[in-house]
């Protein structure tokens, strides 16, 4: 599924964030977002994933504009942000049940997916004792349930022990294999590189 | 270039400035419609055309936040701040004059009828409309909350006017404004309808005025 | 979907039972406060009783209202529905539902004492004090979870919640503390259904509109 944003604009206190911002990414194309804090990398994937408003402009996912009125556009997509983006109070399990249902999707595989990636025994954990690394394996588990064409990666590294991202790694294999759309921000930009078919600076 | 550069907007002022000024004659020399109310009476030929004229730039609030959230344009949230603005001064105008007149007239200061509790409500709203446009964060995200505060103000005006108006039957037996429309005697009712027309003309200026300030800090 | 946003409330508030717990509590301390501040003899206790009760619902209303929409705010949580294939206008659904379910909840739990350290006599049909609480609760918690949405994501939400919600519920007050009171003095249905059916137009048609509007206030 292709993703194409004309003429985005955004502004923050007054402040223009992007001006007249245009990208076109292909079905199955990778795409790395790179630049300095404040440059608007996050801002970029929160738009596209309908967290936040945007001022002018148009973002298209396949034939679907994403706009507040329209759920269809964000039925295939899925935003990895930095933040938890779960309820606290939710064990994982729940949470995954939870979205699961928002996305209509059936919930009978998320014990295996759990395993998986490694969160078997903190299933019935209540994610506010969850680790950096464990809520990080739990949102790759999201993607997993829901496995969305397209991916909007938010340093998806943070947090994660050798293991997690070797189990990152692999994962990320099978999505390049599946012809996921991606776009990753991260600051390392010889992982991105290598990860990716492009780069895009923002400044 | 400053608004008042502009011929078009030179003409509105100084029609306004005329109208004003004939106003304050009209209420400042001729009997007031009540005689028995003595000077406070003329307090009749401001007290409800600014109360027409607030509960006006309230509607147009509405209708601004409307075509805001609908067409996404800037200009129209910086129309809707301004009616809140000159609306809310007006209404502050209302409940000023409102307990001096009532408090000759009636005997007593705050007499809650229905009207004038009505704007007493929207006033406190509005107030809170002000309080989330200063403190409720980026000014963008701020333009959509107001636009439906304000939405949601003048939703309620019906369900006030209608509940304060059969809340207690005992207080509403003070002598109604009503009565001053006496057809009979018709100078009180085109004296009040030409104040309305000159405030109009005065509210208009003002909101033009602070639309076109609004619209200049917004360009970088 | 809306029975999945429903049930992620009412599982969260099961594990925790705070927000039950601290509307049923705070409703009980001002039930104490209003007598000792009032000091009046129980008989002019009874006349106040009605308008004393709403006034602690709206209260503890908004206590409700801000932990519920608190959990959203907690770690980015309404990510995940906002990111989601999911009509907005069915969030506020099930967030005006869940109010609603906890809010009565915690008034079936105030309700004993409440007519037990006020002395009043309950000769009336419980079944139309329930519907006088549907409604009424109903009423507040449409407003009041458009209002919650609007401020979730800006500064001095604590304080705006109320500051908006109280001027805009004045109708509710007003028609829900007459319904009470006639209630209590054993007056037929007929002659408060007008006050529910303020009630329930409220609820009607803030509900409508805050489905409507709720999409364009979520967003960050």
């Amino acid at each position: 599924m292709n993703l194409q944003v004309t003429d985005l604009s955004k502004s923050f206190y007054r402040f223009p964030v992007f001006k007249s911002f245009s990208l076109q990414v292909e079905s199955g194309e990778k795409i790395g977002l790179s630049g300095p804090n404040g440059s608007g990398k996050t801002t970029l994937l929160k738009m596209i994933s309908g967290i936040m408003s945007v001022d002018s402009g148009e973002i298209k996912i396949g034939e679907n504009n994403v706009s507040p009125d329209d759920t269809a556009a964000r039925k295939n997509l899925y935003y990895l942000g930095h933040s938890v983006g779960l309820y606290p109070r939710l064990t994982g399990q729940e949470n995954l049940a939870f979205i699961s249902g928002l996305y209509g999707n059936p919930e009978t595989n998320i014990s295996a997916v759990l395993t998986k990636v490694g969160l078997d025994f903190n299933q019935n954990k209540l994610v506010k004792f969850y680790s950096q690394g464990m809520l990080q394996r739990l949102k790759l588990a999201t993607v997993l349930i829901l496995d969305p064409d397209i991916l909007l990666l938010d340093e998806p590294l943070a947090g994660l022990d050798t293991e997690g991202i070797q189990l990152f790694e692999s994962l990320f294999n099978e999505w390049k294999t599946g012809e996921k759309t991606m776009l990753i921000v991260s600051h390392d930009r010889h992982w991105l590189s290598s990860k990716t078919d492009r780069i895009i600076e923002l400044n | 270039m400053s608004f008042f550069n502009y011929q078009n907007n030179l003409i509105h002022a100084a029609v306004a400035a005329a109208l004003a000024v004939i106003n304050i004659f009209i209420v400042l020399t001729l009997d007031p419609p009540n005689l028995a109310q003595g000077v406070f009476g003329n307090i009749f030929y401001i007290h409800v055309p600014v109360a027409w004229t607030a509960f006006l730039m309230y509607l147009c609030v509405m209708i601004s936040g409307i075509l805001f959230l609908t067409k996404k344009d800037k200009v129209w949230d910086h129309r809707g701040l301004a009616f809140a603005e000159v609306g809310t001064l007006f209404m502050f105008l209302v409940l000023t004059t409102g307990p001096i007149w009532a408090k000759p007239a009636w005997g007593i200061f705050w007499p809650w009828e229905p009207r004038l509790t009505t704007s007493l409500v929207l006033f406190l709203i509005f107030l809170g409309y002000f309080m989330l446009r200063e403190f409720g964060g980026n000014p963008e995200q701020v333009s959509r909350y107001a636009a439906v505060i304000g939405i949601l103000a003048f939703l309620d005006v019906p369900l006030i006017f209608l509940s304060v108006k059969f809340w207690l039957p005992e207080m509403q037996s003070h002598p109604q404004v009503g009565q001053y429309f006496d057809s009979a005697n018709p100078l009180p009712t085109y004296l009040v309808i030409f104040s309305f027309v000159s405030l109009l003309v005065v509210s208009s200026l003002m909101v033009r005025l602070r639309t076109n300030i609004l619209s200049m800090k917004e360009v970088r | 979907m809306l029975i999945h946003l429903i049930l992620k409330d009412l599982k969260i508030e099961w594990r925790s039972k705070e927000i039950i717990t601290s509307m049923f509590i705070f409703g009980l301390a001002i039930t104490l406060i209003f007598p000792l501040a009032f000091q009046v003899a129980p008989v002019l206790i009874r006349t106040f009783a009605p308008g004393l009760l709403w006034v602690v619902i709206l209260f503890t209303s908004v206590l409700g209202l801000n932990r519920l929409f608190s959990l959203e705010r907690d770690e980015n949580a309404m990510w995940s529905w906002t990111s989601a294939p999911v009509d907005r206008g069915t969030v506020y659904i099930a967030k005006v539902v869940s109010a609603l379910i906890f809010v009565l909840m915690s008034e079936l739990l105030f309700i004993l004492p409440f007519f037990i350290f006020l002395n009043l006599p309950a000769n009336f049909s419980f079944f139309q004090l329930a519907l006088i609480l549907f409604l009424g609760t109903g009423a507040i918690v449409s407003v009041g979870c458009l209002i919650s949405g609007i401020t979730l994501q800006a500064g001095l939400r604590d304080v705006l919640i109320p500051i908006l919600l109280f001027p805009a519920a004045s109708p509710v007050a007003i028609a829900a503390t007459k319904c009470t009171g006639l209630l209590f003095d054993q007056k037929p249905m007929t002659d408060w259904n007008f006050w529910l059916l303020i009630l329930g137009s409220f609820f009607v048609i803030f509900g409508l509109f805050g489905y409507l509007v709720f999409n364009r206030i979520v967003e960050e």
